[in-house]
């Protein structure tokens, strides 16, 4: 593929990934240079200043033109938008892990880099159409998450958490690859573009189900990555398992990444057949029908699973652990409308469920700093005494639920009209099902906050102030209660799913 | 005629191999065992016309990963593998069956859109890959890539495993 | 050899590595389960790439791609064993079903 891009021309292309390895580079080096055991905020804010930059790179190259540079990095709306995605979400996650009172000094200068190294695989997964940098992207963010996990490494519960991950993650990823490598066999090329073709000339041919094993080792990859039924058994254990910010990463960031690869994947190799794509005018085909049965039956044990788990949960990391599986159904209810609408609603619910879970993550943090327990019953009479924080609490659930003013309403309003005119109905009626069910565990929450005397134990004697997690929460809430942000996200999820699908 | 025997070789190796380190009672074994399949994929890449490959799968295969297998081993205590023998019958049914489905499957299947017959004299890749490798439109960025993922497992791996700590105070 | 005949090898490799990690007897047996799903995934990424069609771009993009999954398995194997030396010294055994402190 000869570009007629200069060298130049394409490196500006790029600029945002080459800002992050620097920054990632300077982090190494400051901490070599003794910087990580000492001042670990100056770390912090080196990796900050560079995510900063990143942004700003990635914010100027929103409008350009859509290109591919070094024959396999696409860049495109909807690489932007999520790169943009992942590093603002490891930002909040450097300023949740500064806010963490409760962490051991040791290993800062490491975390930083590891997250910056996350988001720099982050960037790849999302922005090629090449399997194999797709698959490198996966790992490098994978590795770095495996790492992160375990950074904690005097405590038991980190090291079990990064264990079950490493060893689950590894084995999804190496089943991703093994499809990926019969894909590359079937069409004898590794870009999803291409491939697309051959893809459909197989399932034209009556050879479904040739294409249909490789689709279910990739998804045993994606389905890892999102926490999808039935490969989400790793989730509750490690979020319970690692620090906080590390598993509002894990939530958010990752997640993140992985559903706008997986849409790129699903749009474009699999473009021909599509149930509502570009293409429309040809006949439904029986992979196509599977392929639709399948995901939303994935959607749906998902949704159901996430949903009934939560029921019973006291560690408030592990509710959100299953509430997160839950939202990860409700996302790929989207895409297994297999069309453009689903897919632009799975992303906008993506940018919602951004904004709410990692402000969930942060009300977890935040309480945790005052009364040293992750437990439902730490909240316990908090609320009158950190109104602030409890208001943004309630904003927070019932954005999670689906309530009206808030921008979970309307993500997953969009969702579900996707779903019933896709022709999955019963899953747009399941959707409102769970949101009902998930009001109960969510009221849980509020519930403690506000309704139930403090306990005996009293809080923390030096219980620290954190106007900083404090100020973002603020934030968080606000964009989740504004739902007129909700249009331009949209919008921008809109665009992005153009243009993969018109590539 | 050779390249057959050399087929059957080393799919004799590489299956054979694989279930000793299946089945055997010692991980060391098993550890063992697994570097007659590492090798025995190596002489698959020779027979497949990718001599660079074979090269690479020799030293870092063979020569680095199983090293730091080994050392894993030797840092850990020797385990006794408890026999599960209703695991392993299920083990052994399973890939029977899989690899009775798979090559009914797989010989009648039309892989490419056109497989082709006559295959290509091998010829040296090396040069090639190293020029693939370092051009611009074409693995330049993820040959870079890789070396970041090299550094961040180096720095989790020793962060993770050093001991800072006195065993005491765990 | 036609091509069926690698890609069985390969997938009776995936099928010993899968059930190597699902027998669980030791954590560093289950790595080694890993290594040959990752080699079984290679060796389809070569032969595909001999017995392609000519006259497509990138005709050695199969064992370009294979080179990159050997890389990723060393950084991968490292990470994996740094993470199990650690569970050694916290829980003093390796055996995964000892292993299981965060449940419900």
């Amino acid at each position: 593929m000869a570009d007629a891009l200069s060298y130049l021309d394409a490196l500006k292309y790029i600029l945002p990934e080459v800002a992050l390895t620097i920054g990632l580079c300077a982090v190494l080096i400051w901490d070599l240079l003794g910087g990580g055991a000492d001042r670990p905020r100056e770390g912090a804010w080196l990796s900050l200043g560079f995510l900063g930059l990143t942004c700003l790179l990635l914010i100027q190259r929103l409008g350009w033109q859509e290109a591919t540079v070094f024959g396999m990095v696409r860049v495109d709306p909807l690489a932007t938008v999520f790169k943009l995605f992942i590093a603002t979400a490891v930002g909040l996650v450097i300023a949740f892990d500064l806010a963490d009172r409760r962490q051991p000094a040791e290993g800062k200068g490491e975390t930083w880099f590891l997250l910056l190294t996350a988001a720099l695989g982050g960037f790849f997964l999302v922005g090629t159409g090449n399997l194999i940098l797709l698959y490198l992207g996966l790992e490098t963010l994978g590795l770095s998450s495996y790492a992160l996990a375990g950074i904690h490494k005097r405590d038991r519960a980190g090291a079990e958490a990064s264990l079950k991950y490493v060893v689950y993650g590894a084995l999804a990823s190496g089943v991703l690859l093994f499809g990926a490598s019969l894909l590359y066999g079937m069409s004898g090329t590794l870009e999803m573009r291409e491939m697309a073709r051959f893809l459909v000339f197989a399932v034209d041919e009556g050879r479904s189900a040739q294409v249909l094993l490789p689709t279910l080792l990739i998804l045993v990859g994606f389905g890892f990555k999102l926490s999808l039924f039935p490969f989400q058994w790793w989730a509750p254990d490690v979020y319970q398992g690692v620090s906080t910010p590390i598993a509002a990463f894990l939530a958010v960031a990752s997640k993140g990444a992985a559903l706008a690869a997986l849409v790129r994947l699903i749009a474009v190799a699999y473009s021909g057949l599509l149930r509502l794509g570009p293409d429309t005018f040809l006949p439904e085909t029986d992979f196509t029908r599977g392929f639709v049965l399948l995901l939303a039956l994935m959607s749906a044990a998902t949704m159901l699973f996430g949903n009934l788990a939560a029921l019973r949960q006291e560690n408030l990391k592990r509710l959100l652990a299953y509430s997160s599986i839950g939202h990860a159904g409700y996302m790929l209810m989207g895409v297994a409308v297999l069309g453009e609408a689903g897919f632009r609603a799975a992303l906008a619910y993506s940018f919602v469920y951004y904004l709410m879970t990692l402000g969930a993550f942060g009300m977890v943090l935040y309480f945790a700093n005052q009364s040293g327990s992750e437990d439902i019953r730490g909240l316990h009479g908090m609320g009158p005494r950190h109104p602030l924080a409890a208001t943004a609490t309630i904003v927070f659930l019932a954005s999670l639920t689906g309530l009206p003013p808030t921008a979970g309403f309307f993500g997953k309003w969009y969702l579900m009209v996707a779903a019933w005119e896709g022709g999955l109905p019963w899953l747009a009626l399941l959707t409102a099902l769970m949101s009902v069910v998930s009001l109960f565990y969510y009221f849980r929450i509020a519930r403690a906050l506000f309704l139930r005397p403090e306990e005996e134990a009293t809080p923390l004697p030096d219980a620290p102030r954190t106007p900083v997690l404090g100020g973002i929460l603020a934030v968080l809430a606000a964009g989740t209660l504004v739902f007129l942000w909700f249009e331009p996200l949209l919008a921008a999820a809109s665009v992005g799913v153009e243009a993969v699908l018109h590539w | 005629m050779g390249e057959v025997l050399a087929f059957w070789f080393f799919a004799a190796l590489t299956i054979g191999c694989a279930l000793l380190a299946l089945l055997h009672r010692n991980v060391v074994n098993s550890a063992f065992a697994l570097l007659g399949t590492l090798l025995g994929l190596a002489g698959f890449y020779v027979l497949l016309a990718a001599d660079f490959l074979a090269m690479t799968q020799v030293l870092i295969y063979a020569g680095g990963i199983l090293v730091l297998i080994l050392f894993g081993l030797m840092l850990t205590p020797p385990v006794t593998n408890e026999r599960r023998f209703g695991r392993i019958l299920v083990a052994v049914a399973v890939v029977g069956l899989g690899a009775v489905a798979f090559w009914e499957k797989a010989r009648g299947a039309v892989w490419h859109a056109a497989a082709r017959e006559e295959l290509a004299a091998p010829a040296g890749t090396v040069r090639e890959i190293g020029l693939e490798f370092l051009r611009r439109d074409s693995w330049l960025l993820p040959f870079e890539l890789a070396s970041v993922v090299l550094l961040a497992g180096l720095v989790g791996a020793v962060y993770i495993a050093r001991r800072r700590f006195p065993r005491e105070d765990v | 050899m036609e091509l069926s005949a690698y890609l069985a090898v390969a997938a009776l490799l995936f099928l010993i590595g899968l059930v190597m990690v699902a027998a669980r007897r030791n954590l560093i047996y289950v790595l080694m389960g890993l290594e040959l799903i990752l080699n079984a995934a290679n060796l389809n990424l070569v032969a595909f790439n001999r017995f392609r069609p000519e006259g497509m771009e990138g005709h050695l993009d199969g064992q370009i791609g294979a080179v990159f999954v050997i890389i990723l398995a060393a950084a991968e194997a490292a990470i994996a064993l740094a993470i199990v030396l650690n569970i050694h010294s916290l829980f003093e055994t390796i055996r995964p079903d000892d292993i299981d402190t965060l449940k419900d």
